[in-house]
């Protein structure tokens, strides 16, 4: 006989356990979180926890702010502290013909109501010190955009699931899911479970169980790695970005510098760090950070994008499956989004609405060719 | 000349940073970021903030790794802030906890930490060029030897006395004259040292394997600046075990350090005139002899040991030797006092140098990001690689010595290894207690805050990590695992579950990194 709950989450990542956060608040008793591994075990504990409205596209623009203003009242919702700090992000630009391309998003951002202002060569050397100013041209920059503690973001959803009663089972996988009349029934090692409403938040693999209900999404795997140095004083606080060199770095409030370069990555679910990154990291990073040549190399970790084709995450009910909801295809900005994304997927299971902000991430935009096209693009990947 | 916060003090001759400062009486060691205590431990193996100071404007440099020069201007990295007030009576990840129910307040607080975070120097005045010859960094170049030995401590001389192979490359941690020094003390009980560098043998000294790709491709540093990318047909992974303190309230005041630090430091010793050896097991008579080399120890006490080996103690070292085991130390700035508990009594000594050996933890860290196959050890309470009995892991790795077991005979170990024999085990040992004190010497976790994070909720090893910041530090876990999962095991009665281990295995420099050639990497992947 299988137990019979009120919602299932599946993937104990951040997008699942706000899910699953949100639905209590919302009153729903029973809901249960299916983790395969331990929760934040994949790309949740991986990330660098930057939080930005800075897109090239509207509708990311639009879900994205919602998400910065949940994000600045979540300590007091989950009564823990994220260590959210909105100190900015910081886009440099490195070429004249790159201009167009930063005021266009400037503008696109500014109607959308986030206030990203042009900051001169001049203004950018003072907010970010040593930064290599030879063709340096400007910056792009919005104040609200910031960093958080991605770990302590997962303790304290963790916490609050547990006082509000819901459950986590760590080291659970669905093995199985099939559809019997109004509701899916799933297999996992701890005996079956029943649920009117399954979320299926497991990022790159979303399509191991969504293939039994016979869906296919187009989410593919990538590895990406990062950096960590030894911990300095504090040199900058926004997160800088730099599209000609592929460079996303930032310093923590423990003085580290964490930090991303583009590099040739594969497509599949390894995340051993390579050789290969730290060596591309270390010639990309000095050519935009000239100092950083006598700092020191102490951790470098890799993690997996679950990319799309359109780089935007695929969000919400599949087809005619109105009760099986998919959180995948973040390319790389799952964890800014998920207060958002659990705000409104919640919202949806418990009024069947689909809200505005959630409706161009809906999977069916892939049949009806409805791509969210994104400008702000480093040698063609997504940031 | 030199100047150290700003005063002028003489230059010594053929001195590093560390030995100038020491003999000038100036403080060398730093603040942690929770500032529960000074991170006084100069280490020799792995870049430890204990021994950072700001030279020449750049900053985390280990003092001892920097010859000193005429108009060097060096910075101490241990400012004590107002944060020591609020830390020391908090336990890990206390910023977790407090000031964030109104924004601007927590923005405040935010910043606050920042400020008051002086953990390692200052970014804004690192210069383009330091004019310190250690860090002018030099391009990369491949070594392609058919074998290749890490670590040229017992087991890798065994390896290297055993194998017939010529084209032989064996690279150490060490500087080349402790390398000799150490060949030398063992040659004496062991075997004839003269046999052990011939054909094209070649020994990179001073050079750490801090990343593997495959088992054809190792990266390794040499000094602080430059970068060799060796490519071996077969490796045996001789990395041996690192002295680390037990834990004992005061485990962290200075003046308390392993035995392996005083071999590499001499010095360290230098003007002590209560030395005491506090041996946790028996170590190789080899090792004991250049301990005593660098300081008459007049007491040892000795925790696990038979009678036999106490008496080749007590006359190799003309010393009284104890049986019991160190409980604590005291002393604000420096060691001062130990509490000794021996035959069921406690006595106090007056101590101003406790030089620690014999608890050991293998270096796992290449084994593991080689991938090896690894398998629970009940001498260490950690993993360790798998072998097949014939100290093999796999195809082309072979590995002995401390990091399979705390056998004395790493030499011996050796040779069975570089001839193939079957692996003899001693017997496990028997669990003793852990107590208090300093775990985590580069996060400053110590035991009362692991007993606190089982007690709330930070249920796993990984949650701990994640919650404090444990084996992130600088020296990567080099330093603190077996005692963390000791007292982990202890507190919570469960398995643990081993954090991985990330590249690399210390500090590199970009700027050793940058010059580096990425054709060799990618071409390393085909081998």
């Amino acid at each position: 006989m299988a137990k019979s709950i009120d919602a299932a989450v599946i993937g104990g990542g951040v997008n699942g356990l706000m899910t699953a956060h949100k639905l209590l608040r919302r009153g729903f008793g029973r809901v249960v979180v299916f983790e395969s591994n331990v929760i934040g075990s994949g790309q949740s504990s991986r990330n660098a926890g930057g939080i930005r409205a800075q897109f090239g596209n509207e509708k990311t623009i639009r879900l994205m702010s919602e998400a910065i203003r949940l994000w600045s009242g979540l300590s007091r919702e989950l009564d823990y502290n994220i260590l959210f700090k909105q100190d900015g992000y910081i886009f440099v630009c490195y070429s004249d013909e790159d201009v167009s391309i930063y005021s266009r998003a400037r503008e696109t951002q500014n109607r959308n109501g986030i206030k990203t202002r042009w900051l001169e060569a001049d203004e950018v050397s003072e907010v970010v010190p040593g930064i290599n100013r030879e063709g340096l041209v400007g910056a792009n920059f919005h104040s609200l955009d910031g960093t958080l503690h991605h770990d302590a973001v997962l303790h304290g959803l963790m916490f609050s699931i547990e006082r509000n009663g819901g459950l986590i089972l760590e080291h659970t996988p669905v093995v199985r899911i099939s559809k019997r009349e109004d509701e899916f029934i799933l297999s996992t090692l701890n005996g079956e479970f029943s649920s009117q409403y399954v979320v299926n938040a497991t990022a790159s693999k979303v399509n191991e169980l969504s293939s039994q209900l016979g869906i296919k999404l187009p989410v593919w795997p990538v590895r990406r790695e990062l950096i960590a140095t030894e911990p300095l004083k504090s040199l900058f606080k926004p997160m800088l970005v730099s599209l000609k060199y592929g460079i996303t770095i930032h310093q923590s409030l423990r003085g580290e510098f964490v930090g991303h370069t583009h590099a040739e990555e594969p497509q599949n679910y390894d995340i051993s760090a390579s050789l290969n990154f730290m060596i591309r990291f270390a010639k990309d990073i000095i050519k935009l950070l000239p100092f950083m040549k006598y700092v020191k190399i102490v951790r470098q970790w890799a993690g997996t994008y679950d990319m799309t084709p359109d780089s935007s995450p695929v969000l919400g009910p599949v087809g005619e499956l109105a009760k099986y909801i998919v959180i995948a295809g973040s390319s790389g900005h799952g964890f800014m989004l998920s207060p958002a994304v659990g705000h409104y997927i919640s919202e949806y299971i418990a009024t069947g609405r689909v809200d505005e902000l959630l409706r161009p991430f809906l999977p069916e935009r892939f049949e009806r060719n409805e791509l969210i096209e994104e400008t702000l693009l480093s040698n063609s990947s997504v940031l | 000349m030199f100047d150290f916060r700003r005063k002028k003090y003489n230059t010594v001759e053929d001195a590093t940073v560390a030995e100038a400062l020491l003999q000038n009486k100036l403080p060398l060691g730093n603040y942690s970021f929770r500032l529960h205590s000074w991170r006084n431990e100069p280490h020799m193996l792995k870049e430890t903030p204990s021994a950072w100071v700001t030279v020449n404007g750049v900053p985390n440099l280990n003092a001892f790794r920097i010859k000193l020069r005429d108009g060097m201007h060096i910075e101490p990295q241990s400012k004590r802030r107002l944060s020591f007030l609020i830390a020391r009576h908090s336990r890990a990840g206390f910023y977790y906890r407090h000031f964030y129910y109104i924004n601007s307040i927590r923005h405040f607080f935010l910043n606050f930490i920042r400020k008051i975070n002086d953990y390692g120097g200052n970014a804004a005045s690192i210069p383009e060029d330091a004019g310190i010859s250690e860090l002018d960094f030099k391009s990369s170049e491949v070594l392609r030897p058919r074998t290749f030995v890490i670590g040229a401590g017992r087991a890798g001389i065994g390896v290297l006395s055993a194998l017939e192979d010529e084209d032989v490359l064996v690279a150490d941690v060490l500087p080349e004259e402790i390398i000799k020094r150490r060949i030398e003390a063992m040659s004496l009980e062991d075997f004839q040292s003269n046999n052990l560098f011939h054909g094209s043998r070649k020994l990179l000294a001073d050079t750490t394997v801090f990343a593997a790709e495959g088992e054809h491709l190792f990266a390794a540093v040499c000094g602080y600046n430059k970068i060799y990318f060796i490519k071996p047909e077969r490796t045996f992974l001789c990395t041996g075990a690192e002295d680390i303190k037990p834990l004992f309230p005061g485990n962290g005041i200075p003046g308390v350090i392993s035995g392996q630090t005083l071999i590499r430091y001499p010095f360290l010793a230098k003007g002590a005139s209560y030395p005491l050896l506090y041996l946790e097991n028996s170590i190789p008579l080899s090792t004991l002899k250049m301990l005593s080399d660098a300081v008459h120890f007049s007491t040892v006490v000795v925790r696990r040991a038979d009678d036999k080996y106490i008496s080749e103690v007590r006359e190799m070292l003309n010393a009284e030797v104890l049986r019991g085991n160190v409980s604590s130390a005291f002393g604000a700035r420096h060691v001062e006092t130990v509490k000794i508990q021996s035959e069921g009594k406690s006595s106090y000594m007056r101590c101003d140098l406790l030089v620690i050996s014999g608890r050991k933890q293998p270096r796992i860290e290449l084994a593991s990001l080689l991938k090896l196959k690894m398998s629970y050890s009940t001498h260490y309470s950690m993993p360790v690689p798998q072998t097949d009995g014939r100290y093999r892991c796999s195809e082309t790795i072979h590995a002995c010595g401390s990091l399979l077991s705390p056998s004395p005979d790493a030499l011996l170990q050796g040779i069975a290894a570089a001839e193939g024999r079957e692996e003899e085990h001693s017997e496990s040992m028997e669990k003793v207690e852990t107590g208090s004190g300093m775990i985590c010497f580069c996060m400053d976790v110590d035991a009362e805050d692991i007993e606190y994070m089982a007690e709330n909720g930070y249920s796993t090893l990984n949650r701990m990590k994640r919650f404090s910041g444990l084996f992130m530090g600088p020296c990567q876990g080099a330093r603190c695992f077996r005692n963390a999962f000791e007292k982990f095991e202890e507190c919570t009665g469960k398995e643990i579950d081993m954090p991985t281990i990330r590249p690399p295995v210390v500090p590199v420099f970009i700027g050793a990194l940058a010059l580096a050639d990425l054709e060799e990497v990618s071409g390393g992947k085909e081998h």
